[in-house]
């Protein structure tokens, strides 16, 4: 393996890394110093952060600001949206992002606009659920319906009322499904993406993995 | 329909194409009349043969008759006189004098008159006195050449003792049989000849191919028949004496009379080949008599020779010759290449049937050798597969294939308006608007929910036992879509805080959370005290898990400036305020509560703040969807979260339990009816389906 300057930069990241890990496992607050330099690292990590979003909006910016140019399949959209970011961006820059201009925009725009979208998102999970039987009929198509449908009857009010014969069996029902189902699957996810996070970080720490290059 | 491969350039012909349309090599033989093909092929030379002197009779009395047309009277009689079953045909010596009827030209009689009149003005203006001046040299030469061939044409009547003469000549200066390895004889290879010669051909070989028209060790013309006129002899003589013993004897008699053999290169090269004949052949074979007198001549030049390469090969002892380096050799890729290759005898090679060499015996095969497809003799390194990766390749395969194969095109629908779309909307919103009308009509609406979820109750305690002095931080961690759902959830528990006064203070990691905390906060606060002493935003923490570590081990380090800070409170000095005086680190908040609809930030949440959050309770409020994800943290023995407050009908029960008024129960009724419609239109949705089955069953 060629030796070269990414022997500093993974040293460096291999100290940084495990200086912020052992952070963890020692309280590093009756140590002043350490304390301090653990602080200094992860503002800097901050900082970059902030800068990767800046970026990123830049390259939004310029994304849009080329497919307009080009006039591109989509472009008036593009316009559209160069349009309302500069916008914002003046009437942030102007009169700050907590003025009542801002808040006004948020409540009256950015606020229905979302909401909206999730009641659409609503509407169609209704739509899917009455049309899957119909165009795919197999074991898992029923499955699904038979699980949505009984997670809705142990959920509230409905069909069955809440103090009726039977609410307290589909309301068990319900809760076996998300909080012993449900839930066992996510346990699973959670170990897999621990185990993963683990092997990276030891990846990164050792400096087999070099995001920063191998310069 | 039938098709031949050019063997030149493979291109695809007609079986009856005679040349390739491509390059234009001949497909068919000249000499044979079938293609030789099988059987045929290994017939070779022999059956070509025949065939020629068949067939030859044919063609010469055509050119014969062609070339003797001007006396069309006498000449066809003749030749059909010559020709008698079972002799020879006097083909030779007719052609000789068809040819000369050529050089004489036509009879005067015959030409035209602008002919003669063209003759006579050439004769005027070009005498021969002025031609000789005028005429270059080389042309000279030939004139000369073709004069003396006159001449002797004339005495012999023969071109082949015009040749023999030649030849003669020739050979009194030199030893015969190296005419076949110069040039035609020049003025200046006269000179040449003096030069040593290296070794001359062996001559035997072509004594074993016969000519066509007559039988082996036949075919010599002995010295009396030079002299008498070969076309005599051949027309009407008897036949001579052509075997091998003949020859013997008058070898050595006639040794500049052999037969010219034209020659292997062209005239003007001038060089000479070096054709290296084995001793031992040369030794064993029955040589000439010239050959054994200049034997002798060559032994003291391979002498010479020797000494000359013992010299060489002292300043080449380093590298031999024909030896490779070692390096080089290891380089050499010699098993990708076949060691030898058997070559037949010459008898059983099989006769060229196509191209420009066809006819011939013996043609280097360059398809069968070199571009006969044949297995490579290098070992390929062994790709070892397993089961597992077998699969995934071809799950991979297919998944290409799948994006390269043309999907077609159905058939164009009619445009139908969306009606079920528009059933299942019109149904749900009438649904959700129709319970705020209950009242009016004087309908009940739902019952409250009497079975609690387990978790309401724990959560409750837990938010009475908050220090009343401590604030409560309460991160805004979601987007407005989901605010209808977690506005209502996450109402409860604030309410529940403000109503023990204690202080909120709010922070969001995204850039919307800043004013839904402010919106939210809002609500609440007309209920209570306003901002900046019940309550304060903290704005937006920028920097994402990094941010929410650095948040956790100093606060003050993390954020600078709030968010909408109350009047009087610069931005620069956000924990100046006296509700953050005393908050130094996580832990000195009373309660951190996390309303979110991801599980990806309340998972970070729960993992980054846990070394530093002491004995504060983490509090998550979560969307239904995020709950299972969570679970895990609120179930486990070392729990990282402290409670947990999902959905609808928790909130009610919470608000239930906290004796509160809120919003929770107003849109209850709103949500019950709604959770009704969607399972009816799921009944439905079933129903239908299962009825089209049925029908697609009966009718097949």
């Amino acid at each position: 393996m060629k030796l070269g300057s990414y022997l500093i930069w993974a040293a460096v990241a291999a100290v940084s890394g495990l200086f912020v890990l052992l952070g963890y496992f020692i309280p590093v607050n009756l140590i002043p110093v350490a304390f301090q330099l653990r602080l200094l690292i992860m503002q800097w990590a901050v900082l970059l952060a902030a800068v990767g979003l800046f970026v990123g909006l830049a390259n939004i910016f310029l994304v849009h600001w080329t497919k307009v140019g080009e006039q591109s399949e989509g472009w008036p959209y593009s316009a559209i949206l160069l349009i309302f970011f500069l916008i914002t961006l003046m009437v942030g820059l102007v009169f700050g992002p907590d003025s009542e201009t801002v808040r006004l925009l948020f409540n009256y725009v950015q606020l229905p606009v979302e909401a909206t979208l999730s009641g659409i998102l609503a509407i169609s999970l209704a739509l899917a659920g009455f049309r899957i039987l119909s165009y795919r009929r197999d074991f898992i198509s029923v499955v699904f319906v038979g699980t949505a449908f009984f997670v809705l009857i142990g959920s509230g009010p409905g069909l069955i009322p809440n103090d009726g014969p039977g609410y307290e069996f589909f309301a068990g029902l319900r809760n076996w499904i998300a909080q012993v189902a449900a839930a066992g699957g996510a346990r699973g996810i959670l170990i897999g993406v621990a185990l993963g996070s683990v092997v990276t970080g030891l990846r990164v720490l050792l400096a087999i993995d070099r995001p920063y290059g191998d310069g | 329909m039938a098709e031949i491969r050019c063997p030149m350039c493979s291109a695809v012909n007609h079986a009856d194409a005679e040349e390739c349309v491509e390059c234009g090599a001949r497909l068919t033989p000249l000499i044979a009349g079938d293609e030789p093909t099988g059987e045929s092929r290994e017939s070779g030379l022999a059956a070509s043969a025949e065939g020629q002197t068949a067939e030859g009779e044919d063609w010469l009395a055509r050119i014969r008759r062609d070339a003797e047309s001007p006396p069309p009277e006498e000449e066809p009689e003749e030749a059909a006189e010559d020709i008698e079953p079972g002799e020879s045909p006097d083909w030779l010596g007719q052609l000789r004098q068809a040819d000369q009827a050529y050089e004489e030209g036509p009879p005067t009689g015959d030409q035209p008159d602008w002919m003669d009149e063209f003759v006579a003005a050439g004769d005027e203006e070009t005498p021969e006195a002025d031609q000789d001046e005028e005429v270059p040299e080389w042309l000279a030469r030939i004139r000369e050449r073709t004069q003396s061939k006159e001449i002797s044409t004339e005495i012999d009547d023969d071109w082949i003792s015009s040749l023999r003469d030649e030849e003669a000549q020739l050979s009194a200066e030199r030893p015969a049989g190296l005419e076949e390895l110069e040039p035609a004889p020049e003025e200046d290879q006269e000179e040449e000849a003096d030069l040593p010669q290296s070794a001359p051909l062996d001559l035997g070989a072509l004594s074993s191919v016969p000519p066509p028209d007559r039988p082996s060790g036949e075919w010599r013309l002995t010295d009396e028949e030079a002299e008498a006129g070969v076309d005599a002899e051949f027309a009407t003589g008897p036949p001579a004496d052509f075997s091998e013993e003949g020859f013997r004897e008058d070898a050595g008699e006639v040794q500049g009379e052999l037969p010219h053999v034209p020659a292997l290169i062209p005239e003007d090269t001038g060089e000479k080949p070096i054709i290296e004949i084995d001793e031992k052949v040369l030794d064993s074979a029955e040589l000439p008599g010239w050959l054994e007198q200049i034997k002798p001549a060559l032994a003291a030049m391979e002498e010479e020779e020797a000494a000359f390469g013992e010299d060489q090969e002292d300043d080449e002892d380093d590298l031999a010759p024909a030896t490779l380096p070692s390096w080089l050799e290891a380089m050499r890729p010699v098993d990708a290449f076949r060691p030898e290759i058997d070559l037949e005898p010459e008898d059983d090679q099989p006769v060229e049937s196509a191209g420009p060499l066809a006819g011939l015996r013996g043609v280097l095969m360059a398809e069968p050798i070199v571009a006969k497809p044949r297995t490579s003799s290098v070992s390929a390194s062994r790709l070892e597969v397993t089961e597992r990766q077998y699969a995934q390749a071809e799950l991979l395969q297919r998944l290409v294939e799948s994006e390269s194969r043309e999907v077609r095109a159905g058939p164009e629908k009619p445009f139908t308006l969306p009606i079920t779309r528009w059933i299942v909307t019109l149904v749900l919103v009438v649904a959700i608007l129709l319970p705020y009308g209950f009242e009016q009509f004087g309908f009940q609406g739902f019952a409250t929910p009497n079975v609690q979820s387990r978790d309401v109750a724990p959560l409750v305690s837990l938010v009475n036992n908050v220090p009343v002095e401590q604030p409560a931080l309460v991160v805004f961690d979601y987007t407005p879509g989901y605010s209808g759902e977690l506005d209502t959830v996450a109402r409860s528990v604030l309410v529940h805080l403000n109503n023990r006064n204690i202080p909120i203070v709010t922070l969001s990691t995204r850039v919307t959370g800043p004013p839904l905390a402010e919106r939210l906060m809002r609500a609440i606060s007309e209920e209570s005290a306003g901002d900046g002493i019940q309550y304060l935003h903290l704005g937006f923490l920028s920097g994402g898990p990094t941010a929410i570590q650095l948040f956790a081990v100093s606060p003050r380090d993390a954020i600078l400036t709030g968010f909408r800070l109350p009047e009087g409170l610069s931005r620069q000095n956000v924990w100046a305020s006296p509700i953050l005086q005393d908050v130094r680190r996580l832990s000195d908040f009373g309660v951190v509560v996390v309303i979110t609809a991801g599980t990806e930030t309340a998972r970070t949440w729960a993992e980054q703040t846990q070394p530093w959050i002491g004995e504060s309770p983490l509090v998550m409020v979560l969307s239904a969807g995020a709950e299972p994800l969570i679970r895990p943290y609120y179930e486990s023995l070392n729990q990282q979260v402290d409670g947990v407050l999902t959905g609808l009908p928790s909130a009610v029960a919470y608000q239930q339990n906290t004796g509160q008024q809120a919003a929770a129960l107003q849109s209850w009724d709103s949500f019950g009816s709604g959770l009704m419609m969607v399972e009816i239109i799921l009944l439905a949705g079933i129903g239908y389906g299962v009825s089209r089955w049925l029908l697609d069953r009966r009718s097949g």
